[in-house]
């Protein structure tokens, strides 16, 4: 527990996804891939994706009003944006420019987080901060991909764009006296940075004429390796913040991971030892919607009475960079 | 428990997630290459293989797994460790 009289909670969720649904049989051609080996690779039945000319900002705006409401927040009461994405619209500005815009609270400064899929715990990390330190007591975490454009490149490697779905989650955190964030815990490894990334689109090849050699539009992964690292380093990840808070995972009410992928979830549940209906699922609707992942299945939960009063939370992730992290939660 | 019947159950968990006939794999295979597997099944071997004897294979060797051959030999250390 903190050693500190401030903590932050969550006083409102808000959450939206693009109406249109793609299932495995609609997009089984295109990828050149059968239905039931996407299911079985995935654990995916089917993903939200966004019509072109949708922006990130387009989906958190109305997960956002939903947040405020809950809280009862106006718009005059944000002090604070942070919004956490891998799929920006463009390189620069950053998309929370472009919601603080859309949202219409010009009144506060705006952080963008680009931790692709830790972005969330990142963003929870910094917004703990500011709140647990006095600086704000309203913070607005914002996390919002419109990435199925980019990545639904047919026979790419890995065939990496069926795992991915659109989607917005915000977080509406406040100082509070009672917890709350328990604790935060975040981790990177650069020496993992080629094994997930987009390559071609940078700085150093602008304008793109022609492709430099061993880059390339569409993600690139290393499969193997990224999907072993995250499975053992989510799980350490987790042992780590439960001993620093000295809590054992028997005390855990529900895991809530980063919705990367259905077998990998699988399994870090077999290594935790834990039971199936301790961790939350959402990926069989929603696929892997990146930063957003983890609040978008927070949601969910509540939405589907698992996310009792004062219950205990731990939220886990890992992403490209290798970047990663933990939090523990106390739902008030 | 011998190494030889460790690699025999081996083969059949790898037939099993390929659905093919055990007696097709072989230790020398490479996982990419001669079976043509993707990540995922890598995963969901490892996993079935760590659930079997309850062990844990070491991650940063697993990361860079190519062969049966290497999977078996894995696993056959963390049993006896």
């Amino acid at each position: 527990m903190k050693d500190c009289e401030r903590y932050s909670r969550i006083a409102g969720m808000g959450a939206c996804l693009p109406e249109e649904i793609f299932t495995n049989e609609q997009v089984a051609e295109h990828f050149q891939i059968s239905p039931e080996s996407i299911q079985k690779r995935s654990g995916i039945q089917s993903r939200h994706w966004a019509p072109a000319g949708t922006s990130g900002p387009d989906l958190a705006v109305p997960a956002a009003i939903e947040a405020l409401e809950e809280a009862g927040w106006d718009l005059s009461d944000i002090e604070y944006i942070i919004y956490a994405t891998l799929s920006s619209s463009y390189l620069f500005p950053g998309d929370g420019c472009y919601f603080q815009k859309q949202l219409g609270a010009l009144q506060c400064g705006v952080l963008d987080i680009r931790n692709q899929c830790s972005g969330f715990l990142f963003a929870l990390e910094v917004a703990d901060g500011l709140i647990t330190s006095g600086k704000y007591r309203k913070i607005l975490l914002v996390c919002a991909e419109v990435q199925s454009h980019c990545f639904r490149a047919p026979n790419g490697p890995e065939n990496v764009g069926i795992l991915f779905g659109d989607g917005a989650a915000v977080l509406a955190l406040e100082s509070s006296p009672y917890p709350g964030i328990l604790r935060t815990k975040t981790g990177s490894d650069g020496s993992g940075a080629d094994a997930l990334r987009l390559s071609g689109v940078n700085f150093q090849n602008i304008p793109i004429t022609e492709l430099n050699e061993g880059e390339s539009t569409f993600p690139e992964m290393d499969g193997q390796k990224v999907f072993l690292r995250a499975i053992a380093t989510m799980q350490k990840s987790c042992e780590e913040i439960l001993i620093e808070e000295n809590v054992s995972l028997t005390d855990i009410d529900l895991i809530v991971p980063h919705q990367a992928n259905g077998r990998m979830i699988e399994t870090l549940t077999r290594r935790l030892k834990v039971s199936e209906e301790k961790v939350y699922s959402n990926i069989a609707q929603r696929g892997n919607t990146t930063a957003a992942s983890i609040p978008l299945a927070l949601y969910d939960a509540r939405e589907a009475n698992k996310l009792a009063p004062n219950s205990l939370i731990l939220m886990t992730g890992f992403g490209s960079g290798f970047t990663w992290g933990s939090a523990l939660m106390r739902y008030t | 428990m011998t190494k030889l019947n460790v690699e025999k159950e081996i083969l059949d968990i790898i037939a099993i997630v390929l659905k093919r006939d055990s007696k097709e794999i072989a230790v020398g295979q490479s996982f990419k290459n001669d079976l043509e597997v993707d990540s995922i099944d890598i995963v969901e071997i490892l996993s079935l293989i760590e659930g079997k004897y309850n062990i844990a294979l070491n991650d940063d060797s697993v990361e860079d797994v190519q062969t049966v051959g290497q999977v078996v030999d894995l696993a056959w250390t963390a049993i006896e460790s």
